[in-house]
């Protein structure tokens, strides 16, 4: 009975919740929260993406495969961007975009908001 | 039956495995995983099959690209008042955040007016870098920053500002953003350089050119590894060199030094080099960017003993 079991409680663990939150060059955020199997792909080398997932189940991002919990951090990064900064601190935001709007090539990626759904 | 349920569980995660690979595009990257981890491509150097925990951190940037039949270094062009300098590998990246680091110690003199309470208060950074990566132009100015900070140079307005060069000479650059499409000519998926940090526990195999051969271990596995393309391949099957070409304005055009292994990475800060409060943890810099880092870093060690040796005498 139990090895009967085990493939089925596999199958629902790994087909579980994901949340992928994308943001561009332009700073546009996009926050994606979803039940199922989860691939990412990044379309182009031209453009330039920094994502964040965290997941439970099956996931297909380009750091690999994986089945069970994955968090990352990347970026992919085309012509727009050549440095990035991950702010930690809320507070350190705006001296980091100030720079940011002065050099052209600096990415910022700000922290996560927790009144963002 | 039984047979029929394991193929049908299996079947899925097999055809997502063969989607799932990093193209060789500059990327960097951060992943933890508990469970099964499978992966290929040039962020795993070979198949990478994991069962149990796993974290990574990889970067990989291309460094040359083949364009209309010709082979061309990703370089970039920067000018400042020691002369100009191209370089194609020039990477600055850091995976792990040190939090606040303390300033430099020029930084860090108190004013008279100050009170003896913030004066024995060390002063900190206004924005300390966390987790950052940068390419080119923007790796070298910020290895500039942290050596004019370690060697308390004074910052000069046309010092390697970008800014100054409004137009950065990345000669391919601008003709991969004009045919991004896999269907065009231009092809960057040549060799990359890639940095690969990973920490496994559990059961892991490797199957990385880099290890030469099949690796298998039960319990933990630690790995860092950098692969540094050094030679690009033209057509007609000429190797030529890579690497970072040094002008002094003075010589014809004809470069006063070449360099093209300028590595400086750091897999873990230990309690002696934490001592120099650098600010950086686990880092790792390639081309003029490592080169100047390394200048920062030899002139602050360079005032660190110096200053251990006259407290001896």
């Amino acid at each position: 009975m139990q090895q009967r079991l085990l493939p089925f409680v596999f199958a629902i663990a790994t087909v579980s919740c994901a949340s992928v939150r994308i943001e561009s060059a332009s700073g546009e955020v996009r926050i994606e929260q979803r039940w199922g199997v989860l691939g990412v792909f990044v379309d182009g080398a031209a453009t330039s993406h920094v994502a964040e997932v965290r997941g439970l189940g099956i996931a297909s991002t380009p750091m690999g495969w994986s089945a069970g919990f994955t968090r990352q951090n990347w970026a992919s990064l085309g012509p727009d961007c050549r440095l990035v900064i991950w702010v930690s601190q809320p507070e350190h935001l705006v001296t980091i975009r100030r720079l940011a709007d002065a050099k052209t090539g600096v990415c910022v990626v700000s922290p996560p908001s927790p009144e963002v759904p | 039956m039984k047979h029929i349920t394991t193929i049908l569980l299996t079947l899925p995660a097999l055809a997502l495995a063969g989607c799932a690979s990093t193209r060789s595009q500059l990327f960097f990257g951060e992943a933890v995983n508990f469970g099964v981890t499978i992966n290929t491509g040039p962020s795993a150097d070979g198949l990478d099959f994991n069962l149990g925990y796993k974290d990574r951190s990889i970067a990989i940037v291309p460094a040359s690209a083949l364009n209309k039949g010709n082979s061309y270094a990703i370089d970039a062009w920067s000018q400042d008042t020691d002369g100009a300098v191209s370089d194609a590998l020039s990477v600055f990246g850091q995976f792990k955040s040190t939090g606040s680091a303390p300033a430099n110690p020029a930084d860090t003199t108190n004013t008279a007016t100050e009170t003896a309470a913030t004066a024995a208060k060390p002063a900190r950074r206004e924005v300390t870098l966390g987790r950052f990566f940068a390419t080119g132009i923007a790796a070298t100015n910020l290895a500039e920053g942290y050596k004019r900070g370690w060697s308390s140079e004074k910052t000069t307005e046309k010092n390697n500002d970008e800014s100054s060069n409004a137009q950065p000479r990345t000669r391919i650059s601008k003709d991969l953003t004009s045919t991004p499409t896999d269907t065009d000519s231009t092809d960057a998926r040549r060799p990359p350089l890639v940095f690969v940090q990973t920490n496994a526990l559990g059961i892991d195999i490797q199957t990385a050119i880099s290890t030469e051969g099949p690796q298998f271990t039960i319990g933990y596995a630690g790995r860092n590894l950098a692969m540094i393309p050094i030679t690009m391949e033209s057509p007609d099957g000429t190797l030529r060199r890579m690497g970072s070409k040094f002008y002094d304005g003075k010589s014809d055009g004809a470069p006063t030094a070449n360099d093209a292994l300028s590595v400086f990475g750091q897999f873990a800060a230990n309690s002696e080099t934490a001592a120099f409060n650098y600010g950086l943890n686990r880092f790792f810099t390639t081309g003029v960017a490592a080169r100047r880092l390394t200048e920062g870093f030899r002139a602050r060690i360079s005032a660190e003993m110096s200053k251990d040796n006259s407290t001896k005498n």
